[in-house]
């Protein structure tokens, strides 16, 4: 009975701990990401997927606290739906989301926490996330989220410190799942031994990485932006 | 020479079977247009279905440039049907008609007779081609406007919009000598025989069974393809590729020309030194 009890108050010690230290690097992560009120950026993004062929994207983002976010690219679009917006903001202010401690791993030669977050909202695509957080920096580094519908997606971010006070991304590359693509040539109209020597393979992992570059932080972002 | 050119180009156009072409062209277009108004969109989602899973799509891919590419692939098939009916009849109806030796007797040499028919019909192959892109690059530009274009075939590749117009201008020009192929080859074939039934049906055979031929994969069809003038014919959607293999581009085109050279010269020499019996 005695040790029943001894486990028990463990127990409640340990998820006491992990609720502390899970509280304390959002809150950190929190605090960073407001210092952030707006920002507008110059972005390129690179699409690499073995059956696509698309030019690279060059536009602008846009963001404004607490939620607006735009990717102004002239021309045709195509973004994943997934690390294009401010994605680690959505994930930790979302209050139906259930955040776990979950250790520390070294990334990129840095010691960052896990963080699993459980979603509880049962009609968000997001079925399971994990945050990689660099405590040191208090930015999250990698995420990668599991999704009911479109697959996994892994992010890896890198950051650059603007004038000495603001982390802000530099370069995100996301890794995620696409189907197979495949028209018969007698559909395309294709010749059909032309059609079989251009097929690069069946590769079904594709990556999107996002460039940005100068950073215009804090200085106003009009709210015609985000309306158009 | 130039007399002899307006003749010959007042010969076409005053018969009906010429105007087929054009009335085609002027009917097609615009439900091939209307078509696209209303399901294109499905289109575009049938193409890109494989992304719409991880990705957003937006934009206007349903333009001007993707409304032409379509109809351009769709009338590769049909253009060279309208080429085979006037060139067919160039050479065999005068036969047909019994004009052969009337016009023979005149003081004009038989290489020049050729010379100017040749020439005339080419012309018409080339009005007939101007048409069509000033209705489907034109009119699909005034009804979509423009845009980034998407190319779904073996792979999915997007051109920027900029990148894309320069493409037509040579896509059209490749299309001409396509069917001055098929052309060359309906004008030899009006050559040997004297009705036009025959070598327009013999021509667009010819086309049907290397078109089949082209797009069946595997086994010996394979090998057979490189050597299909239909292959190289087909060889306008490698202009749409990003980068551009120009080799393979120079190489289809110089076997076109060489084509060409070939039939015509056989036309003519079996022409000069023909017995006109009828």
């Amino acid at each position: 009975m005695k040790n029943l009890i001894a486990l028990i108050i463990l127990i409640l010690t340990f998820a006491e701990s992990n609720a502390q230290d899970v509280n304390k690097i959002v809150a950190n992560l929190k605090t960073e990401l407001d210092k952030v009120k707006d920002f507008q950026a110059d972005l390129k993004v690179k699409i690499d997927i073995s059956y696509l062929n698309a030019p690279e994207q060059v536009g602008k983002i846009y963001y404004k606290a607490p939620n607006k976010s735009k990717v102004d690219i002239k021309g045709f679009n195509l973004l994943p739906k997934q690390g294009s917006g401010n994605i680690v903001s959505e994930i930790i202010n979302d209050p139906k989301n259930t955040l776990v401690y979950s250790g520390t791993e070294i990334v990129n030669g840095a010691k960052t926490s896990i963080i699993k977050v459980i979603p509880n909202d049962q009609t968000k695509d997001l079925a399971l996330a994990t945050l990689w957080v660099d405590e040191s920096k208090n930015v999250v580094v990698k995420i990668e989220n599991i999704t009911k519908k479109s697959g996994t997606f892994n992010i890896s971010i890198n950051y650059l410190k603007f004038e000495n006070k603001y982390y802000m991304p530099i370069n995100v590359l996301v890794k995620l799942n696409v189907p197979e693509f495949s028209l018969p040539s007698t559909i395309t109209g294709e010749n059909a031994a032309k059609a079989a020597q251009k097929k690069k393979g069946s590769n079904t992992e594709g990556t999107v990485s996002f460039t940005y570059s100068n950073y215009v932080i804090n200085k106003g972002v009009s709210n015609s932006i985000f309306e158009k | 020479m130039l007399m002899l050119i307006k003749l010959e180009l007042f010969k076409i156009f005053s018969k009906w079977r010429t105007y087929i072409g054009f009335i085609s062209i002027f009917v097609l277009i615009p439900l091939i247009h209307i078509a696209l108004y209303f399901e294109g969109k499905k289109l575009i989602e049938l193409g890109t279905q494989a992304l719409s899973g991880g990705f957003n799509l937006s934009g206007n891919l349903l333009n001007g440039f993707m409304a032409t590419r379509i109809i351009l692939q769709s009338f590769y098939v049909h253009i060279p049907l309208l080429v085979a009916l006037v060139a067919g009849d160039m050479l065999a109806g005068e036969a047909t008609s019994g004009t052969y030796r009337f016009l023979l007797t005149k003081p004009i040499s038989r290489l020049q007779i050729i010379s100017a028919k040749y020439i005339s019909g080419v012309i018409y192959v080339a009005s007939l081609l101007v048409i069509l892109m000033i209705l489907s690059l034109g009119v699909g530009i005034l009804i979509f406007g423009t845009g980034d274009m998407i190319i779904v075939n073996s792979n999915i590749t997007i051109l920027k919009e900029a990148d894309s117009l320069w493409r037509f201008y040579y896509s059209f020009g490749y299309a001409f000598l396509s069917m001055l192929v098929v052309y060359s080859f309906a004008f030899m074939f009006s050559a040997f025989v004297e009705n036009s039934i025959g070598p327009i049906m013999a021509t667009m055979s010819l086309i049907i069974v290397f078109s089949i031929l082209n797009i069946l994969g595997g086994g010996v069809f394979v090998h057979i393809q490189p050597f299909l003038f239909t292959t190289h014919m087909q060889n306008w959607k490698g202009l749409f590729d990003n980068p551009i293999d120009y080799a393979e581009i120079n190489t289809s085109v110089a076997i076109m020309i060489a084509h060409i050279v070939l039939l015509t010269t056989l036309t003519f020499v079996y022409f000069t030194k023909k017995d006109i019996n009828s």
